[in-house]
């Protein structure tokens, strides 16, 4: 693998000087997502717009947070997919949980979402896990206004039969989430300001059942901060989730450059964070706040720069286990990177610097990380209708390196068809994880502190894969693509957590011992294929077919992969007789998965009444889920109102074997929009 | 299990293609797009009997709505309240308050009669007797999904008024799903959309 490293590096450079004219499209497997096709598909948080990237598998325990295996890129331990927004990194991680919500940023200003599905070099880092890339539309001339208005109910509530011998649990309604936003420009200079409120009650019977428990504030106990949140929760015993944001955006463009000032505040009241080594959610306080700049310096257009400062805390909520997680973190981060361009080749190269410090009780044996990044891309043509793309990344930290790269090629075979080919190899530290290991190992000892059994077999060291896409795509008349992607995945020394979680009836939690496997290896295929047709103009439809399975002989490796669909075909139809009306619907099966750590809590009763009796199993059964959206547009387009129903089938379907389980949902969205 | 799950798709894939292409037939039609109301009042009485009608009867019920041409068919925005006694002391009294929405196509008959088929889905809010707030600490609402089926029939008996002879059946999804059959007797009457209304919906 060393050797395979060097010589992508060295023929990057070798490459070079080739000669060429200038090429601009976008090489390997990147999806684009409008914002008409964001509003078609009834998205209602951001992070729903992960439930429209075909292969990009997920996984929910609670609804909100999602686990996502980008392209096969990693399973859903090691959440490493990175998110950008107006082309800043966002660190939404707490431990091993992205929390996409926490994205400050309203669905409707958003322009377009780029999801880049293969490794390259992109906005300075390299997409060795996938990357969602959120763009932002640009502020009108004068005064606007947005305002969004969503709320949303899981069907079955008990209604009538409440306090009869047919009486079942209480639903709770979903959100009444808001988003105000305010855009002023005048002249280059702009202002933009907007606020996000987020409610997230539990639905689900055992997660409402464990997560009752641990809240250590009993309803109508008089406690003040329970006479205030009873403006906002009604009844403060039902565990749920507030978060409110501000932002603040000015910046200043012309033609060829944007400069802008970003801040971001964020605080999620009694968010229950999915903690895997205990089993179970615990309720935070997760703060942040933000203050970054990006844009083009004076001196020069093709001079970009981005800086960011990030701080991040885990505060303390009241709760029975007094579970503190003791969790504050800054981190800076700035890029510099100089776009070139001849008659001969373009591409750009680039430095970047990081440092994380962690603000923690626990004696550490140092308590922060630098890294070091300089990177390369170069694209030209090999001939008239093949397009290379060359590009490589130096990372260091601690006395280690990681190098990282990979060679697109784009082959044009004629005005009909095209190929694609993507070949990279990448190594990773273990500071790049930032991970709660990386952590402990350094003397972070919250698992020693609330007697969590851990071992880890060997050190954990740098990981690396290898991996190999290749692209065929068809255009027949415009109106009929296909596409055809084969993906080779090969991981080395990777580490894998595994554990065999009891079910503890009583307060309905979960515990086990945890392992950590370190040097496992491991080997994707996969098949996708993919259909979109325009029947008319007015009707668009498409379909998606992915097939994938693990290879070689590592069982842990294998057994971890069981949890990802080996299966799963989608079909989607858009339909708008006219620009203010459409109808939207997602069809989509997913075959059963296979949850090793859960293997032990096979036909555990969770919950047990006259009328319901429900069990936990390791399988997820296989699915096959109808959402359907219907959107109007009202006031020449100034306001809409859109109904969306979540599985019309009612199946019993869950994401995870102790997730939620998500019955037919419908949600009511209302946007307005003003302009003056 | 998989075949019938594949079967499943299969047929669902065929009716939303059916679905579409017959929509598709079905010209858009902005000029006659909401150009004209037709606003209507019914009673309602409801007919069919099953485990829900041991706990309650149904007592009064009235729906309230407008119709107006869309780009294809009709769309209905409407209220139907209804009031349920109980039968049954373990439980309470409730009245329901379905705002709904609606689409159909209308078909017309020999000597201007007209029929009506579609489905429509709103809203059901439950509001309880106030003795059950009093006795338990639990809201005194409750809110859940509602569709239906409509069929009517109208008779005209001047230019721009009409008798309404209606069978819906609708589905509340609460965990005990609550099915009702409802015959209505009402009156409609029909008029130009006022342009301001008109340029809003576009």
């Amino acid at each position: 693998m060393k050797y395979l490293s060097r010589f992508i590096f060295i023929s990057m450079f070798i490459f070079s000087i080739s000669t060429s004219k200038c090429i601009t499209f976008s090489f390997g497997d990147k999806k684009v997502i409008t914002s008409e096709e964001i509003q078609h598909a009834g998205i209602t948080r951001i992070a729903d717009i992960l439930l429209l990237i075909d292969n990009w598998n997920l996984s929910t325990i609670d609804g909100y947070t999602w686990l996502a295996n980008a392209n096969n890129l990693s399973s859903y331990q090691g959440q490493n997919w990175i998110v950008i927004l107006d082309g800043q990194k966002f660190d939404l991680n707490s431990f091993d949980v992205k929390i996409l919500n926490f994205l400050p940023v309203t669905i409707d200003q958003i322009d377009f979402v780029e999801i880049i599905n293969t490794p390259k070099i992109y906005k300075s880092e390299f997409t060795e896990k996938g990357i969602i890339h959120f763009h932002t539309k640009r502020p009108e001339k004068g005064f606007s206004l947005q305002v969004y208005q969503m709320g949303g109910n899981i069907t079955g509530e008990p209604g009538p039969y409440e306090g009869s011998e047919f009486s079942t649990p209480d639903i709770q309604r979903i959100g009444r989430d808001a988003s105000y936003s305010f855009d002023y420009k005048l002249n280059n200079w702009y202002f933009r300001t907007y606020f996000i409120r987020h409610f997230h009650p539990f639905q689900d019977i055992a997660m409402i059942k464990r997560n009752t428990k641990i809240l250590e504030d009993p309803p109508g106990n008089g406690s003040r901060e329970n006479r205030h949140l009873k403006l906002w929760f009604e009844d403060t015993d039902r565990p749920k989730m507030l978060r409110n944001s501000l932002s603040l955006r000015v910046g200043k463009e012309n033609k060829t450059r944007i400069n802008e000032l970003q801040i971001d505040y964020s605080y999620s009241y009694r968010y229950f964070l999915f903690f895997k080594p205990i089993g179970r959610e615990i309720p935070v306080n997760d703060f942040y706040t933000r203050i970054g700049i990006s844009g083009n310096p004076f001196i020069s257009d093709n001079l970009t720069y981005r800086f960011q400062y990030f701080l991040k805390e885990l505060e303390k909520h009241p709760n029975a286990l007094d579970f503190d997680f003791k969790w504050r973190s800054h981190n800076f981060q700035g890029i510099m990177e100089k776009s070139f361009m001849n008659s001969f080749f373009n591409g750009k190269i680039g430095i970047g610097y990081d440092r994380f410090i962690l603000d923690t009780e626990y004696h550490l044996e140092k308590d922060y990380f630098d890294m070091y990044r300089l990177y390369n891309e170069i694209k030209f043509n090999v001939s008239k209708k093949i397009y290379q793309n060359l590009n490589g990344m130096l990372l260091y930290s601690n006395n280690k390196t990681a190098l990282k790269g990979s060679i697109i090629n784009f082959w044009e075979i004629n005005s009909l068809h095209s190929l694609n080919t993507v070949l990279s190899y990448s190594q990773r530290l273990f500071e790049e994880d930032n991970s709660l290991w990386f952590w402990t190992e350094k003397g972070y000892n919250i698992l020693e502190e609330y007697n969590v059994e851990y071992t880890v077999s060997k050190n954990i060291d740098k990981s690396s894969q290898l991996t190999f896409d290749i692209i065929w795509k068809t255009a027949i008349k415009n109106r009929f693509i296909i596409k055809l992607n084969s993906v080779y995945r090969n991981f080395y020394d990777t580490y894998i957590e595994r554990q065999s979680f009891e079910f503890n009836p009583q307060d309905g939690s979960f515990s086990s011992p945890l392992h950590i496997y370190a040097g496992q290896n491991g080997q994707v295929l996969g098949q996708q294929l993919t259909l979109t047709y325009w029947i008319k103009p007015q009707i668009k439809q498409s379909f998606y077919y992915s097939y994938q399975f693990e290879v070689g002989e590592d069982e842990i490796f294998k057994e971890t992969w069981k949890s990802i669909p080996k299966h799963k075909a989608i079909y989607k139809i858009t339909y708008s007789p006219d620009l203010n009306f459409s109808i939207w619907a997602k069809l989509s099966y997913l075959s059963s998965t296979f949850w090793i750590d859960y293997k032990d809590i096979d036909g555990q009763t969770y919950y047990s009444s006259n009328e319901i009796n429900e069990k936990y199993y390791s399988t997820v059964e296989s699915t096959l889920i109808l959402d359907l959206q219907i959107q109007k547009w009202f006031w020449q387009r100034r306001l809409s109102a859109s109904l969306l129903l979540r599985n019309v089938g009612d199946q019993d379907f869950r994401y995870h074997p102790i997730g939620a389980s998500f019955g037919l949902t419908y949600y009511i969205q209302l946007r307005l929009f003003l302009n003056f | 299990m998989f075949l019938k799950k594949l079967l499943f798709v299969i047929t669902l894939y065929i009716l939303i293609l059916v679905f579409f292409q017959c929509t598709c037939l079905l010209y858009a039609d902005r000029i006659q797009a909401f150009s004209s109301i037709n606003a209507g009042l019914q009673y309602k009485l409801n007919t069919n009997r099953n485990s829900f009608h041991d706990f309650w009867k149904h007592d009064i019920g009235i729906k309230g709505f407008i119709e107006t041409p869309f780009y294809f068919g009709c769309i209905q925005a409407g209220i139907q309240m209804d009031s349920f006694l109980r039968i049954n002391y373990k439980v309470y009294d409730f009245q329901t308050v379905n705002l709904y929405v609606g689409w159909g196509k209308k078909w017309l008959l020999p000597y201007n009669f007209k029929c009506f088929t579609g489905f429509n889905i709103g809203n059901a809010l439950m509001i309880f007797d106030e003795e059950k707030n009093q006795y338990e600490d639990q809201y005194n609402i409750e809110q859940e999904l509602r569709t239906g089926i409509e069929l009517y029939f109208s008779i005209p008996i001047q230019k721009k008024m009409d008798i309404y002879l209606t069978e819906s059946y609708s589905v509340i999804y609460t965990y005990h799903r609550i099915r009702l059959n409802f015959i209505s007797v009402g009156i409609s009457y029909s008029f130009t959309t006022p342009k301001w209304f008109r340029e809003f919906m576009k």
